[in-house]
């Protein structure tokens, strides 16, 4: 049997004994412990090593600590730092690559840190953002799912009144036209003008310059506004006390708050809050009229889910009487016949990057996004490290001697470690500081292409700094790991005898990593050109109708009945002007909702509805498939509607024509007649939802169809009408593809972004090679020489050199194309129209990387091949 | 100025280094003590006192033997040096001087007791 004390307290001992004494008592201690264990076995034995062990722990035996090493510490970090200087300062071209490398891949990291940043940090700056829920309805209507950000009016203060875990609820209603708000001599139409409850300032905590956040909201006819409005109205003057005029009616409104501009990280932006007792609709008591956006405050430590099961109750009692009314069936049949109708809540936090419901006050971002660009930022950094380990482990052939005289001097292998440690951090300390001044020079046009107002404030803050010097140095020994260790572990005599070649073993290392970046930069590639490919196919895709061309201007309603019509018959008379029409909607986007179903269903379906005049399919360009468009020879087309393709086949009839439907909620009887082709009036990523057309002559914008040619003059002709017949009515206009191509901007974004740092990858990636190609070129110097010698050519030469580039970016070709396919596969997924994967984006990357490899490389190579092989071969 | 400075427990251990002659090494140091005081003596106490006194220049050491019960560990044998046993019979002088110089009655009155 052997017998030995517990290792743990063995190694503790030699640890702080003195090295001199440590043999000798080591011995003493085992031979003591052998004979107690003999004696009074292990177990006392045991005890008793430990007690001499802890009573050996003393003065006289301990080893010195301090002196010793603070003393060697010291001058071999300074050793450490001379030398890394030194290395880069001999290495110039090495040492820039890396720096350059490690910067360019800190810089975009640190670019979508902050963009991830600012994305997660929405809404945070309400005090009591985490008891704030945004209360959201989802249904399914005749077998149309509805999930939306608006609510009845009543919800808010029953919810208060009814459920003891609100402890307070605020509505806001936003105007789906904008108002013309104006003060003395200016005029100005507003887009961003709410009604809010007096509450909303006890939900929300947007800080007040002036005014009373408590009182601010209560009175009929009172607004807060920002301070940039305030400024814009009444300049340096006190905005408190003064009245605007809001809308069509002049309703003079007393300023009663001016609110700090809201920062861009909150999920809706508002220039002008009216008191919601300035207007009636507050009071509405309908529950089936969904107009407000409803917020509540849960009392602190009350449950969201036991409050959300609440709302099926709420629903029975007060939504339930309503039902019959608008469906003509109780709530039971209701929902036997499949339908569903509830609410639920939605964490405020959560909207910015969760939330992708009907009628969002701003187009929301998504969480995959973030989770995508933080995955680029990793593989930028990962790249920029292979770089780093790559080059050094390249160089250690140079390096071999250095590291065989230090070992033969009697340099231990963890002081070589922390040479090349040192060094890698010095490099990555350069590229950190010249990472930071680049990330703030590119702060602002990295904001304009990705859309936000990103503050640098990140980089001041102490926490971030400290993160930053522990990433700074984690970067560091993490590239510099590699060579560290394997430059360490070369064995002196036989780098001195000149043993140690290019391993073969160290660049089989070097290709995968190769490879591997070559992986990450073609798979992005890829995608970038799908992204855009997707954008470009969205765009063209034949929308049913021609977007091009059309003007439209807002703010008709402005005009009586009488300035719409003669303003109309002036376009129509311009001869740039094709065709004009009057409507309340206009594609992209609806704004109504309503069922109706076939008079002689039981079933009815959600259609979205546009009020439009005679002569908006012709301006549209919207084919009629069946039947005939409004007509002004039919007296009766007052009640005539036209129906899209898949509101036919919602209401479910084979043939609709001449059928007539009713308007569930009020009873209004249609006649249908006509069927017009599908179109888009929605985001590409939706199917066409039912849709119907009704008539109208009035509206809320005038569009015209105008001559593709001096579209800038006939603009400013139709200003000039616009003037004429709507004097004081500012004249704002925008053109339907605009409207269109701002549907997409999500995703051209994403497409810019994307291809940035695609382009950033694959300079990392490329420097990477270009140093590896000088580094074999100069390894084969000799090699190259001889092969010359023997009559090779230049071409030979440079063949030979690029040919084992060109096998790598080959294989990491073959490794990307599965691995982008099913990513982009994913992506389109999210898409109702995509375009189709093919093949020529594959091979349109493949060789654009292989291309771009062969450029890197070839400046070496043909170096390499045209140098006088005497020079390479003289001295051996 | 004193000129040998001998602890109470420094001397015991120099005496017993002596006592054992050549066989004087760490654990028989320990044992004898043990056995001869009938006190209980750590390795980490005996440890310390042996290197004072071989900083003071009282005892020396060399290395012993390799044997197979302490694992391959040397033994540290000590020996005195000559101004060891300088010190020694210098504290054994100055103590017979100071027992000498007792008068009878101090000693006697511990009798009576």
């Amino acid at each position: 049997m052997k017998l030995l004390p517990p290792k743990p307290l063995l190694r503790f001992f030699r640890w702080f004994c003195h090295p001199d004494l440590h043999p000798f008592i080591e011995g003493d201690l085992l031979e003591l412990y052998k004979e107690r264990a003999k004696i009074r076995g292990k177990r006392e034995a045991n005890i008793r090593f430990a007690l001499d062990v802890l009573l050996l722990f003393r003065p006289g035996i301990l080893r010195s600590f301090h002196q010793h090493q603070s003393v060697n510490h010291t001058a071999m970090l300074k050793s450490y730092f001379t030398i890394a200087f030194r290395n880069l300062a001999k290495r110039k071209f090495y040492a820039g690559i890396n720096i350059l490398g490690l910067s360019i891949g800190l810089t975009s990291c640190f670019l979508i840190v902050l963009y991830i940043h600012h994305e997660l940090s929405y809404d945070t700056m309400h005090t009591k953002a985490d008891r704030i829920y945004r209360v959201g309805m989802k249904g399914n209507i005749a077998d149309q799912k509805i999930d939306a950000t608006v609510t009845p009016a009543p919800l808010a203060v029953t919810a208060v009144e009814e459920f003891p875990e609100v402890e307070n609820a605020t509505r806001i209603c936003h105007f789906l036209n904008a108002q013309i708000i104006r003060y003395g001599e200016t005029a100005i139409n507003e887009d961003q003008v709410f009604l809010a409850d007096s509450t909303f300032f006890d939900v929300f905590s947007f800080p007040l310059l002036a005014g009373d956040p408590a009182t601010a909201l209560v009175k009929p006819n009172t607004a807060v506004i920002t301070e940039t409005m305030a400024q814009k109205y009444f300049g340096n003057e006190p905005a408190l006390g003064k009245a605007l005029l809001v809308g069509d009616e002049q309703v003079p409104h007393e300023v009663t708050g001016v609110v700090k501009d809201l920062p861009s990280n909150v999920h809706f932006h508002f220039s002008m809050l009216r008191s919601m007792a300035s207007l009636g609709v507050g009071l509405n008591d309908d529950w089936f009229e969904h107009g407000f956006i409803t917020y509540l405050l849960l009392r602190e430590g009350a449950s969201s889910e036991s409050l959300e099961a609440k709302f099926l109750g709420l629903v029975e009692k007060y939504v339930g009487p309503e039902i019959p009314r608008y469906f003509g069936v109780s709530l039971e049949t209701f929902i036997q016949q499949g339908n569903q109708y509830g609410y639920f809540l939605q964490p405020l936090l959560d909207i910015h990057l969760y939330s992708n419901l009907d009628q969002e006050l701003e187009p929301n971002s998504d969480i995959t996004y973030v989770y995508i660009l933080g995955l680029i930022a990793f593989f930028i950094i990962l790249l920029a490290c292979i770089n780093f380990m790559n080059l050094a482990t390249a160089r250690s052939a140079n390096r071999a001697k250095e590291v065989g005289v230090r070992k033969t001097l009697g340099s231990l292998r963890s002081s070589l470690v922390g040479q090349f440690i040192t060094e890698s951090v010095v490099l990555s300390m350069i590229a950190t500081g010249l990472a930071l001044v680049a990330a703030y020079l590119l702060l602002p046009s990295f904001g304009n292409i990705s859309g936000k107002e990103i503050s640098g404030e990140l980089f001041v803050q102490p926490w971030f700094l400290l993160a930053l010097l522990g990433f700074t140095l984690v970067v560091g020994i993490f590239a510099g790991s590699y060579p560290a260790f394997y430059l360490s572990s070369f064995r002196p005599v036989e780098v001195l005898k000149g043993k140690l070649t290019t391993g073969t073993k160290s660049s089989g290392i070097r290709n995968t990593l190769v490879v591997f970046q070559f992986f990450a930069s073609i798979t992005l590639i890829i995608c970038t050109l799908l992204v855009y490919q997707q954008l470009a196919y969205a765009r063209a895709k034949n929308l049913g109708l021609t977007k091009e061309n059309v003007i439209i201007m807002y703010g008709a309603q402005r005009l009586t009945d009488s300035q719409q019509t003669a303003f109309k018959q002036a376009l129509l008379n311009e001869s740039q002007v094709v065709n004009a029409s009057i409507s309340y909607d206009i594609p992209p986007g609806s704004m109504l909702r309503t069922i109706y179903r076939k008079t002689s269903a039981e079933k009815g379906g959600t259609l979205h509805v546009y009020e439009v005049d005679y002569d908006f399919l012709p301006t549209m360009q919207i084919e009629l498939l069946d039947g005939r468009n409004f007509s002004r020879s039919f007296s009766t087309d007052t009640a005539a509607i036209l129906l899209n393709e898949a509101a036919v086949e919602t209401l479910g009839s084979e043939n609709m024509l001449g059928e007539e439907i009713v308007e569930t909620s009020t009873g209004r009887t249609y006649r249908v007649v006509g069927i017009v082709k599908d179109f888009n009036y929605e985001s590409l990523r939706h199917e066409i939802q039912p849709l119907a057309f009704t008539l109208t002559t009035q509206g809320w914008y005038l569009s015209a169809r105008i001559d593709s040619d001096n579209v800038s003059a006939t603009v400013n002709q139709i200003e000039s009408l616009w003037e004429q017949y709507a004097p004081d009515q500012p004249f704002q206009y925008t053109f339907m593809d605009d409207n269109y191509d701002a549907l997409f901007r999500a995703e051209q974004r994403l497409g810019k972004v994307f291809s940035i740092f695609t382009g950033l990858a694959i300079v990392v990636a490329c420097l990477g090679l270009l140093g590896l190609a000088t580094f074999m070129a100069e390894q084969r110097t000799k090699e190259i020489g001889i092969r010359k010698v023997m009559g090779a050519s230049a071409t030979n030469i440079i063949i030979l050199l690029s040919g084992d580039f060109t096998k790598l970016v080959i294989i990491a070709f073959g490794m990307a194309i599965p691995v982008a396919y099913y990513l982009m596969q994913w992506w389109l997924e999210g898409f109702a129209y995509r375009t189709n994967i093919s093949l020529w984006v594959f091979v349109l990357a493949g060789v654009g990387a292989l291309l771009i490899a062969w450029l890197t490389v070839s400046w070496q190579s043909i170096k390499a091949a045209l140098a006088n092989p005497v020079d390479s071969l003289r001295n051996e | 100025m004193r000129k040998h400075q001998l602890g109470e427990f420094e001397e015991v251990v120099m005496l017993t280094v002596g006592v054992l002659y050549q066989e004087a090494y760490g654990v028989s140091i320990k044992k004898e003590i043990e056995e001869r005081l009938d006190r209980s003596v750590s390795v980490g106490a005996l440890q310390s006192a042996l290197k004072r006194l071989e900083n003071k220049g009282y005892l020396r050491s060399y290395a012993g033997e390799v044997t197979q019960e302490r694992a391959g560990r040397p033994k540290r044998y000590f020996e005195i040096t000559a101004y060891g046993k300088q010190a020694l019979e210098y504290v054994r002088s100055t103590r017979n001087a100071l027992w000498d110089a007792i008068p009878k009655v101090a000693l006697d009155i511990k009798y009576l007791r």
